[in-house]
C-alpha cells in the first residue's frame, strides 16, 4: 500500500522544510508527527517532525470576524477555502532504501514534492537511538520542550516496549540537559505522565 | 518609486483643492436635485416627457416605470431558504510584445444555499485562447475591449449553466448575480459589427435561458457613476413643448452630481429606489428581444438604487441592473432586494455581497498565475524546438525595473 500523501512542499533547506496542505482533519498531520519527503530524485527520503502548523488569514476573514452573527454557511465556507496552511517540519534524518540515518540529509527536497506520514518501522528505525533529540534541541525556532515530549510519545508507540523506551529516553535527556534542571524536570514529569 | 514626488508637490495641493471644491459644489447641488425628485413625482406628464425624449435617440436617461419616482421601499424580510449564485470573471490580456500570443479567461462562481447549514461550493472555468480564430481578428491581434466583451459573455453563459443546474434541482428560489453591469456595452471601441452581433446573440441567448428557469437575475454595480435619474429630473424641469433644450444640452445636469450622491441622501438603511428603465443606446438589443413565453416582455435593462448599509450614518448606495422580466415581478424584486442587503452584512464595516466577494476571489488571476501559464506554454513550444522570443522592449523592461525580493526565514 502506498503511503497517504498529506501535502506538497512549499520551500525547504537542509535543516527544515515547509509544506502546504488542506484544512487539517483529525487523521491529518499534527504537531510532533513524523513525515517523509523524497530527495535526490526519489532515491532517498528526508524524515522530520512537524513543529509548527500555521493557518493564514486574509482581509476577508478579518472582516467576517468583526461581524457578530456569522451564518453557519459562511463559517463552513471559510473553513473549506483554499487558504494556505503551512506545516513546518524539522529534519531529523534521512533514509536510503531501508537504511535510516540520524542527521541532516545531503540535499533538501524539491518544491512540490509530496509529503507522506512515516510508517511505524521507519519511525522505529530513526528513533532506535536518541541522537535525533540533539537536532531538536539545536533548533532555534521550534518549541523544543513541547516537541521533545510529543516526538518521544510518537516514537514510543513504534517500539515494542513503550514504557521502557520512555524511561531510556528520560535517562538520555538527563545526560543531555544535566545543567538545566528546571527544564529537564518539566520534560521528565511530562514523560512520566505518559507511562 | 519612479515618480518625482518633489515635482508634483504643488500639483497635489492643487488637485486636493480641486477635489475638495468639487465635493463642496456637489453637496450644494444635491438638495436641489432632491427637491426636483419630489416635484417630478407629482407630475402627470413625466412619463410623456420621458417617452418624447427617449424617442429622440439623443437623450440618454432613466424612464419611469409604474412606481412613483421618489418612492422608497424598505427592505423585505429575507426568505429563510434561497440559493445565491454569483459569477465574476478576470483575464490575462494579450500582449503584443510577448512571444506567446494568447489570452486567458477565468470565470469564478460561488454558490451558497442560504439557510441550509451546508458548505457553499465554488466553480472555476478557465479558457486559454490561442488559436488563430481566437487571437486574430481581421489579421490583427485581438484587442482589450474585445477580450472584455468575450469575458462578459462567458460570465453570463457560466451563470446560466449554473442557474439551470441549481434551479431545476432546488425547490427554493434562486438568485443569479453578476458583478458589474448586466448588459454588453459596445460603443466606439472599434469592434466589428459581425463580432458584436455574434457576441450579443450569445449573450441574449443565455439571458433567454435564464428567463426560462425563473432565476432572479441581476447585475450589481458597486460605486456606480452616471446620472440617468438626474437626466430625467433635469428633463422634468422643462415644459413638455420645450424639451429640445434639455435633450440637446451638452452640460451634465446638476453640475455633474451622480445619481448615487443623490440617493445616498434619499434612501434610508436597506431601502431601494423606484425602478427605472434605461434608454441608453446599448440597451436597444435588449429592448428588442421579446420573450414569447413571458407575455412579450423583453430583456430591456432596468435599474434601481439600493442602500445596502443598515447604518444610517454610513449609507452605501449601489445600482442594481435587471431585465424587464424581473423588473415587472414584485416577488423577484423583493427576493433580490432582501438577498442583496442580507448578503452585504457579513463583513464588518464593508457592505458588499459576500457571494460576489467570493466569486471575485475565485476568478482573480494573480501575477504568479500568469507566470505559471507562460512557463507551461514556453515548455510546450520548446518541446517542438521553438524558442519563444520576447520583444526587445519587453526584455529591457524586465531587466531595468526594480525587483522585489521575497523575505524568507
Amino acid at each position: 500500500m502506498s503511503p497517504i500523501q498529506i501535502g506538497q512542499l512549499l520551500h525547504s533547506s537542509i535543516q527544515s522544510f515547509t509544506f502546504g496542505c488542506a484544512i487539517p482533519k483529525p487523521e491529518m498531520p499534527h504537531f510532533g508527527a513524523f513525515v517523509k519527503v523524497p530527495i535526490q530524485n526519489g532515491t532517498a527520503h528526508a524524515i522530520g517532525t512537524i513543529y509548527n502548523i500555521v493557518l493564514e488569514d486574509d482581509d476577508l476573514v478579518r472582516q467576517i470576524v468583526g461581524n457578530q452573527d456569522t451564518p453557519i454557511e459562511i463559517i463552513q465556507d471559510q473553513r473549506q477555502r483554499q487558504m494556505p496552511i503551512e506545516v513546518s517540519v524539522l529534519t531529523l534524518g534521512y533514509m536510503q532504501g531501508t537504511k535510516v540515518r540520524t542527521g541532516l540529509p545531503p540535499q533538501p527536497p524539491l518544491t512540490l514534492s509530496h509529503i507522506a506520514l512515516c510508517e511505524h518501522t521507519e519511525i522505529a528505525a530513526l528513533t532506535s537511538d536518541f541522537n535525533f533529540l540533539r537536532l531538536i534541541f539545536q533548533a532555534s525556532d521550534a518549541p523544543t520542550d513541547e516537541l521533545t515530549v510529543r516526538v518521544l510519545e510518537q516514537a514510543a508507540q513504534a517500539h515494542p516496549n513503550r514504557a521502557q523506551y520512555l524511561r531510556t529516553a528520560g535517562q538520555y535527556l538527563a545526560q543531555l540537559m544535566g545543567n538545566d534542571f528546571q527544564r529537564l524536570d518539566t520534560i521528565l514529569r511530562r514523560l512520566e505522565s505518559l507511562l | 518609486m519612479s515618480i518625482n514626488i518633489q515635482a508634483i508637490t504643488h500639483q497635489i495641493q492643487d488637485a486636493g483643492n480641486a477635489i475638495a471644491d468639487r465635493i463642496t459644489q456637489h453637496s450644494k447641488l444635491i438638495p436641489a436635485a432632491l427637491i426636483q425628485l419630489n416635484a417630478a413625482s407629482a407630475m402627470q406628464d413625466l412619463h410623456a416627457k420621458a417617452e418624447i425624449a427617449a424617442a429622440s435617440r439623443e437623450w440618454s436617461g432613466a424612464k419611469p416605470t409604474g412606481e412613483n419616482v421618489a418612492a422608497t421601499f424598505p427592505c423585505p424580510a429575507q426568505t429563510p431558504r434561497a440559493t445565491v449564485i454569483a459569477v465574476d470573471g478576470s483575464q490575462i490580456y494579450p500582449d503584443k510584445h510577448s512571444a506567446l500570443q494568447y489570452y486567458l479567461l477565468n470565470i469564478g462562481a460561488f454558490i451558497i444555499q442560504i439557510g441550509s447549514g451546508e458548505a457553499p461550493t465554488v466553480v472555476r472555468n478557465t479558457v486559454l485562447a490561442a488559436s488563430n480564430e481566437d487571437v486574430l481578428v481581421d489579421g490583427r491581434m485581438v484587442t482589450v475591449p474585445l477580450v472584455n466583451l468575450r469575458r462578459t459573455v462567458a460570465e453570463m453563459e457560466g451563470l446560466t449553466e449554473l442557474s439551470l443546474d441549481t434551479g431545476t434541482a432546488s425547490p427554493h428560489p434562486v438568485v443569479s448575480l453578476i458583478d458589474g453591469p448586466i448588459a454588453l456595452r459596445t460603443q466606439g471601441e472599434g469592434i466589428s459589427a459581425r463580432e458584436t452581433g455574434y457576441l450579443y446573440n450569445r449573450h441574449l441567448k443565455a439571458m433567454d435561458r435564464l428567463a426560462d428557469c425563473d432565476c432572479a437575475l441581476a447585475g450589481y454595480v458597486d460605486q456606480p457613476g452616471g446620472s440617468p435619474v438626474l437626466n430625467l429630473l433635469w428633463l422634468s424641469s422643462f415644459e413638455i413643448d420645450a424639451l429640445d433644450v434639455a435633450i440637446e444640452a451638452k452640460e451634465p445636469p446638476f453640475g455633474g452630481v451622480s445619481d448615487r450622491a443623490v440617493f445616498q441622501k434619499h434612501l434610508g438603511p436597506g431601502e431601494r429606489s423606484a425602478i427605472f428603465q434605461t434608454t441608453s443606446g446599448w440597451n436597444e438589443p435588449y429592448r428588442k428581444r421579446t420573450l414569447q413565453e413571458r407575455a412579450n416582455q423583453t430583456h430591456s435593462i432596468h435599474i434601481f438604487y439600493l442602500n445596502v448599509s443598515l447604518v444610517a450614518e454610513t449609507p452605501v448606495v449601489v445600482r442594481v441592473e435587471i431585465p424587464e422580466w424581473i423588473a415587472t415581478n414584485p416577488e423577484q424584486i423583493a427576493l433580490l432586494h432582501a438577498t442583496l442587503v442580507s448578503q452585504s452584512q457579513y463583513t464588518a464595516g464593508v457592505h458588499y455581497p459576500y457571494a460576489l466577494a467570493r466569486a471575485d476571489g475565485e476568478a482573480v488571476i494573480q501575477t504568479q498565475d500568469r507566470t505559471v501559464v507562460e512557463n507551461m506554454l514556453t515548455r510546450e513550444l520548446l518541446k517542438k524546438n521553438i524558442v519563444p522570443h520576447k520583444s526587445a522592449k519587453l526584455k529591457l523592461k524586465g531587466s531595468t525595473r526594480p525587483k522585489r525580493r521575497k523575505k524568507r526565514r
